[in-house]
């Protein structure tokens, strides 16, 4: 009896020193199919795919897609809320009608989406501080993340005014520190902006030359985006300076106008940086995503009706467009003189008599089966002549339309504008600009006149409600279309409230 | 149970005769006891003439007879029942029926890793007999405890295959993982929809730390053990038991109909916008739709149950058999589920015992389209829903999908296969000392298929042209999900009493693992023929796969005592140390121990006079329990991959893009263990010869470093902007009662009836960082905003105070952009304009009270049993509302908001004017959730038995039940008991939401028609 008692009590304890003695592995389970922070930075590609990631936050919607847009157009005179009156138009219509409030989400998704790319450009950047790889590589890598890091934080100053500065990356438990929780002045923030850009023109190479890849930022890049934000700055100089150092380089305007937001114009000789995308399509749980392409950047400004469906090169297209959203507006449209060609480029124009057919054989139904009288022909894809979704020619939402950032018309206008102010030769490029438009003779290059001619070449590309405010013009001209902008007030907007509330109220809001 | 054995009723009957001749001079009284409630007869039941010590017992049917005076009085006694005395009055049958005493002392309750009796307990324990649970036609047996036991709060859907929201003792942590832990036979887990109710046997519900501490680390939300049924040497037993009925709709919500609606909205615009009509006679097709008609049906349930068991001395079986259907409310839901268990236990040889208790179940869904309830919600009534074969088109106007389309236009089907069991090894070497290894497996297959017709919107398939409600491409969705879990337990329990020393010691050690692999593969263009729904049969490139996992395992020690001195004094402690892999290499370990002590007062000498007790105890207890129940891994940092950017040139030469990856995902490394400390004293008592007996218990349960997703700011780059970490400190206070009175007038009436009702006090103490946890938002304005001093999920609003009648009103308040009609909020900090610093708490879902009632009433061969469960003290934020203005404004409305609003010739102070935009959050959304429901309702006939017994029937009973049939309550949404919310809401804020009523899937109820037989 007593035997069995040991033996048996033996057995059980031998059992339990088994899994004891084991039990150091049994509990060390590692993730299951996920990479580990640590497994990822041994990959020695691991800084250039960090800046890879930092690059793919560009087509978020609250970077550079439809919510800047919404922001900087619809909120302006160029452009209307458009699609049917109860649509909300992602907050463009109480953008649009200035009844916005701190809740009003997009400001958040803009904030949130603008901080997500400057948290990836910042640590893109404390892990190539710390690489091994080659210098040469490693600079112009960190000039690209500073690029990327400067353009947002150009948007969100132009936003919000001053906002969080954040140049490294804090620990969850430094987040809290008041450095991170309070709002930098705006001109702490255009300061990280120009250091930035002074440090991708030092190292970036210029289009063309050696390690230049097409579609990454380059010298030329930050050289034109710093020529705009010195505008922003009233550094006349300086603008004049870096634009002019953009003209020495191998840019050129495309010969037509309407070309260049068509897929023969990606990359052109007009472009400078744009947000390029494509049909990559990614798998994930819930089926094939379309991940590299900015999400209904298109879409959402495509007319929208009751569209018949429609049969090109064998191809078939149902429905509308798009949502009707960001419709230019009556005023946009009478501001071109006649003989503009940038009207026809700029704007679709639909009618109620009779049917609409764009420049790839798309047949735009009349009035009312199309919803508005204009749509933005910038942001037209055609789906039977260029590239199609990752999902198919039906998938309005993902099609693959890269977006224009900043073009070498514009440099050329930002060049006109700073000689003006300097005393130099501002005709010149001011005529370059309006000779592809369309007129032969441009006799006045006055600050009005190169402001006029910013507001028709720049049409709905996400930059007239800045501009308006930059050049001190919003108030008048707002009010003269009926828009009741506060001079004091309306200059930015409100820093949203959900991030004021996780700040603890340390985030202080603008007038609002 | 119902049984017969006509061996030894003939046996009896001899007896009978017997005794009948040999004792002449007295009268021979016979008759059959039976149990009050189910009607089964009692064998072995002691019937004594009073004052003799002449008796007998009844035999396997409950028959018995004595020879006694005329004048005599009888005793029928019986463990578990109470006592009767009945006089004889020259009656030569008494036929007497017994209540069972519902504080059954020697009733034996599961504590985990053994069984104790219900006498020597020191923790708060509640059991639930199966034959309660399997009197309800529901799915699960967690359904059918509501209301049963003080301090459990079930929450359960109107959706056929849901698992019912289970609360104990309040919501002790903040996460997803508040569910109590489930032992099935042994078996760890989180769901036991595949339970068949008929084979439950007991469930056990361990309520405080002294109880659930043996299961440490997953005990900290309460433990429920569930133990099946085994056979019993001896007896061959058949039972059958059937039950049809249907299942509907109750509590819709009723939608305005296309005048109101039209009214409504062109009255809305005209405040707005353009001010012209929204709705014009153009617009008009004479369509008067409810929506929710068109998508709802009458649903079939059903269930069926076969048992056999019985066995010998050296093994026994129990093999039972169950089909459940049940069709859910929306068109096409149907859920079928198929059960098989086999309990089989061996005796080897006198020290060594084999027992296996195995279930397979196999179950089918034909799922219900979610978003058709809330697209029902929204849609317009001006919209017809489907004319002919033609649908109306809906998203042509107003941007929601016609919900009937939705449903016709997919075909979703779930299979599941699960076996779930047990398999262990007794071995008693020595007398008092049991060793005792068992495996448990739990092995868990899931395929779904999900297929979406092809449909455009043209006019084949819509009325009108256009809209964005189609599917270009037919798509197919294959889901495997596999999941497979191990535990294995070695305890070694020894058993002694040395005179009046009873000592039970059990040490042990369990290993447990978990395995899973979900697998989903996409295609498009696959033909809407169902033979050749595979990814291949997709067009090519159009396919897809994702796979993913999961791992952990957890490693365990315990040790517990129970130490009782002369049947007064009691003593548990149990001591768990435990290890998970959900952690990292610091926070891996914890400790669980517990103490509980009890003293049954009742036994003392100085108690053994009075009369007035029959039982009395008191209890108290303190332990730590734990909580891993979150995702694996969250401490490590792990990298966002495959994150593309194309460079290189034009689109048409684009090759592949670069693949980026980002270091973006904020954890906490330091991640661990949320541990919750737990008190409780509690007092059991019993009055008047135990008719009336019940539990007090008060607890107070605090959890510490609960974990948390912390809202964080954008800054970080998050993507989703919140972090998981320890972050708060949660307490749970309360108190529960629990009375039952169980007694019968004269021979014919019989009844019992139980309440109870449970007090919990819900509060956050502690807040690392100080900061706020923000609920979801419905458009702008989270809704509830979590902080120290108040209970989780409480709103955080606007106070309206009125309505604006007039514009002098308007002009002497804080909004002076309003217009008469608007409701006026309280400008709480005075500085004259309404905005984010006047909102203030105004309640949580969190009820102060929960309660149950239960009774049964038999009358001769009728029975009745009834349960009623209620809450009181919550509050609902009723979001369907609140959601209305974010979306679309073509969204219908209440029809009770457009009828009432507020209008110059309606001026009121409840319901404001005719709006379109979403409007801030406001108390005007919070209404009280309070409610009593009769949960179920059944009257049963048992058919007398000489009716039956020519059909060699042992016993019959007829019955018609009813589930859910009516709720008493104020709140307007379809049903207060809220689920986390369906959509929106993520699951780890389910708790900071469940007050946010989105649901828009109707509550339910069932009426059926059954039969129980045993043969």
């Amino acid at each position: 009896m007593k035997k069995i008692f040991y033996i048996t009590t033996l057995t059980l304890i031998a059992s339990v020193v088994l899994i004891a003695s084991c039990k150091r592995s049994f509990l060390d389970v590692p993730p299951q199919g996920k990479t580990t922070e640590q497994q990822a930075l041994i990959d020695p590609d691991a800084a250039d795919k960090l800046v890879v990631g930092a690059y793919n936050n560009l087509y978020l919607p609250g970077t550079l897609g439809l919510k800047l847009v919404v922001i900087a157009d619809v909120t302006s005179d160029d452009s209307d809320k458009g699609s049917v009156s109860t649509d909300n138009g992602f907050d463009g219509i109480f953008l649009d009608n200035f009844t916005y409030t701190p809740n009003t989400p997009i400001f958040n998704d803009f904030w949130v989406d603008n901080y997500k790319g400057i948290a990836s450009a910042n640590k893109a950047l404390s892990v190539l501080e710390k690489s091994t790889i080659d210098v040469g590589i490693r600079d112009r890598l960190s000039g690209e993340a500073r690029f990327i890091r400067a353009l947002l934080y150009f948007n969100m100053v132009r936003t919000f005014g001053g906002v969080v500065k954040l140049t490294t990356v804090p620990t969850f438990a430094q987040a809290n520190n008041d450095e991170f929780q309070t709002r930098a002045s705006k001109d702490e923030i255009y300061k990280v902006i120009t250091d930035d850009l002074l440090y991708s023109v030092a190292n970036l190479p210029a289009k063309g030359a050696a390690g230049a890849i097409v579609g990454r930022a380059s010298k030329g890049a930050a050289q034109a985006l710093l020529s705009k934000v010195y505008l922003y700055q009233q550094n006349w100089q300086g603008a004049y300076d870096m634009s002019k150092a953009v003209m020495q380089q191998d840019y050129d305007l495309a010969p037509v106008y309407a070309d260049i937001f068509r897929e023969v114009g990606v990359n052109n000789i007009e472009s400078i940086f744009e947000v390029q995308t494509g049909p990559y399509a990614n798998q994930t749980a819930s089926g094939l995503a379309c991940d590299a392409v900015s999400k209904n950047y298109s879409n959402f400004q495509g007319p929208r009706g009751s569209f018949p469906t429609q049969v090109i090169g064998g191809q078939t297209y149902i429905g509308d467009l798009g949502f009707g959203l960001n419709t230019p507006s009556a005023n946009l449209a009478d501001a071109y003189q006649p003989g503009d060609v940038r009207k026809a480029g700029t704007i679709i124009f639909t009618s109620d008599v009779a049917t609409t057919t764009l420049w790839d054989g798309f047949i735009i139904p009349k009035r009312p089966d199309v919803v508005n009288e204009r749509y933005n022909y910038k942001g037209y894809h055609s789906p039977f002549l260029e590239t199609k979704s990752c999902l198919g020619i039906n998938d309005k939402d993902s099609k693959p339309k890269n977006i224009r950032v900043i073009r070498f018309a514009e440099v050329l206008l930002i060049n006109a504008e700073a000689a003006a102010h300097i005393g130099q030769d501002a005709m010149t490029p001011l005529a370059r600009v309006r000779k592809r438009a369309g007129f032969t003779t441009t006799t006045s290059a006055t600050i009005a006149d190169i402001w006029k001619e910013r507001r028709l070449e720049l049409a709905m590309e996400a930059d007239r409600f800045f501009d308006l405010v930059r050049t001190g013009q919003a108030a008048a001209v707002m009010n003269a279309v009926g828009k009741p902008f506060v001079t004091g007030k309306h200059e930015v907007f409100p820093i949203p409230q959900k991030q004021r509330d996780l700040s603890g109220g340390r985030l202080t809001q603008n007038n609002y | 149970m119902k049984r017969v054995s006509t061996k030894l009723s003939v046996l009896t009957f001899l007896c009978f005769l017997f005794t009948n001749v040999a004792m002449a001079q007295d009268i021979t009284i016979k008759g059959v006891i039976t149990d009050v409630t189910d009607k089964s007869p009692l064998p072995g039941v002691s019937v004594l003439v009073k004052g003799t010590k002449t008796g007998t017992t009844t035999d396997a049917t409950g028959r018995y007879a004595i020879s006694a005076p005329a004048n005599a009085t009888l005793i029928f006694t019986y463990i578990g029942y109470i006592a009767r005395e009945v006089p004889a009055n020259n009656q030569t049958t008494l036929n007497i029926v017994l209540t069972s005493s519902s504080q059954e002392l020697d009733q034996v309750v599961v504590v985990g890793y053994g069984t104790q009796k219900k006498k020597d307990l020191t923790g708060a324990i509640a059991q639930v007999k199966g034959e309660e649970l399997a009197r309800q036609p529901v799915q699960t047996a967690t359904q059918a405890l509501q209301g049963k036991v003080a301090g459990v709060q079930i929450i359960s859907s109107g959706e056929p295959n849901t698992s019912p929201i289970v609360r104990l003792r309040g919501t002790g942590t903040l996460l997803g993982g508040a569910n109590p832990l489930y032992v099935v036979d042994g078996v760890f887990t989180d769901d036991i929809r595949n339970i068949n109710n008929a084979d439950i046997l007991t469930v056990d519900v361990l309520k405080d730390a002294s109880a659930a501490a043996i299961y440490g680390m997953r005990a900290a939300n309460g433990v429920i053990l569930i133990t099946t049924k085994k056979g019993k040497s001896g007896e061959n037993v058949v039972t059958y038991d059937a039950n049809i009925g249907f299942r509907e709709a109750n509590n819709l919500v009723n939608m305005a109909g296309a005048n109101q609606y039209t009214g409504y909205l062109n009255e809305a615009n005209k405040y707005y916008l353009t001010g012209v009509d929204l709705i014009t006679p153009s617009m008009l097709t004479g369509a008067n739709t409810d929506w929710y008609d068109a998508i709802l049906q009458k649903g079939l349930t059903s269930s069926q149950n076969l048992s056999l068991s019985g066995g010998s001395e050296k093994a026994t079986y129990f093999i039972s058999t169950g089909l459940l259907t049940d069709e859910g409310i929306q068109k096409g839901n149907k859920y079928t589920r198929f059960t098989l268990r086999i309990n089989n236990e061996y005796t080897l040889t006198k020290k060594l015992k084999f027992s296996n208790m195995i279930s397979y179940t196999n179950g089918k869904a034909k799922g219900a389209q979610l978003d058709a309830f809330t697209n029902a919600y929204r849609a317009a009534p001006i919209i017809a829903s489907k004319v002919g074969d033609k649908y109306g088109n809906t998203s042509l106007f107003g941007n929601v999908s016609n919900p009937l389309l939705s449903i016709d236009k997919v075909d979703n089907t779930a299979l599941q296969n699960r076996i779930q069991g047990n398999f262990a090894l007794d071995y008693k070497p020595i007398e008092g000392l049991t060793l005792r290894s068992s495996i448990g497996l739990d092995l868990n297959y899931l395929k779904s298929t999900d297929y979406g017709f092809k449909y455009l919107p043209d006019l084949s398939t819509f009325l009108q042209l256009g809209g964005n409600q189609s599917r270009p491409n037919s798509t197919l969705k294959l889901t495997k999900n596999d999941r497979m879990s191990w535990i294995w337990d070695n305890t070694a329990t020894y058993t002694k009493t040395i005179e009046k020393h009873s000592f039970t010691v059990l040490a042990g050690m369990t290993a447990e693992a978990f395995q899973s692999n979900d697998m989903i593969g996409d295609a498009r263009d696959v033909p809407a023929n169902k033979d050749q729904w595979f990814l291949s049969a997709g067009s090519g490139g159009s396919q897809s796969v994702s796979n993913t996992g999961d791992k952990y395992n957890r490693n365990s020690y315990l040790a517990r005592i129970n130490y009782g001195y002369d049947n007064k004094y009691l003593l548990t402690a149990s001591y768990r140390a435990d290890g998970t892999s959900k952690f990292g290499a610091n926070s891996r370990w914890d400790y669980f121990p517990s103490i509980g002590l009890g003293w049954n007062i009742s036994n003392e000498s100085f108690m053994a006079d009075q009369k007035i007790f029959s039982n009395l105890k008191l209890r108290g207890s303190y332990g730590r329990l734990g909580n891993d129940n979150i995702p694996s891994s969250l401490y490590i940092s792990t990298a966002a991959i495959n994150k593309p950017y194309y460079y290189g040139g034009k689109l048409d030469q684009l090759g592949s893009p670069v693949l980026g990856i980002r270091l973006e995902d904020i954890i906490d490394d330091q991640l661990r263990w949320e541990v919750t400390s737990e008190y409780d004293a509690g007092l059991d008592f019993a009055f008047l010869n135990n008719r009336l007996s019940g539990t007090i218990d008060y607890y107070n349960k605090k959890t510490n470093n609960a974990l948390i997703f912390v809202n964080i700011p954008a800054i970080l780059g998050d993507p989703d902007e919140k972090v998981l970490t320890n972050a708060a400190t949660v307490s749970n206070k309360g108190l529960e009662l629990s009375l039952t009175w169980t007694d019968q007038i004269g021979e014919d009436w019989k009844y019992s009836i139980g309440g109870n009702i449970a007090h919990n006090k819900n509060n956050i103490n502690k807040l690392n960082g100080g900061q706020p946890l923000l609920g979801d938002k419905i458009g702008n304005y989270a809704i509830t905003k979590s902080d120290n001093g108040g209970p989780i999920g409480s709103y955080f609003l606007l106070e309206k105070i009125g309505i604006f009648q007039n514009q002098a009103q308007i002009d002497a308040s804080a909004q002076k952009d309003a217009r008469a009609g608007d409701i006026i909020y309280r400008d709480l900090n005075g500085d004259g304009k309404i905005d984010d610093n006047d909102r203030a708490y105004f309640g949580s879902y969190q009820p102060k009270y929960t309660y149950g009632l239960n009774g049964s009433l038999s009358y001769k061969s009728f029975d009745l049993n009834f349960g009623f469960f209620g809450t009181q003290g919550g509050k609902i934020y009723n979001g369907k509302k609140a959601i209305r203005g974010t979306n679309q404004l073509t969204d219908n409305i209440e029809a009770s908001v457009a009828r009432d609003r507020w209008t110059p010739n309606n001026p009121n102070n409840n319901v404001p004017r005719a709006t379109i935009g979403a409007l801030p959050a406001s108390t005007y959304f919070v209404e009280k959730g309070d409610y009593l429901r009769l949960n179920n309702l059944t009257v049963g006939y048992t058919l007398p038995k000489t009716l039956l017994n020519k059909a060699r029937i042992a016993n019959l009973r007829v019955f018609l039940t009813a589930q859910n049939l009516f709720t008493i309550t104020s709140y307007t949404g379809f049903t207060p008991e809220l689920q986390p919310s369906i959509t929106g809401a993520k699951e780890e804020n389910a708790n900071l939401n469940q007050g946010v009523d989105l649901n828009s899937y109707p509550s339910t109820r069932t009426f059926a028609f059954g039969v129980n037989v045993g043969f």
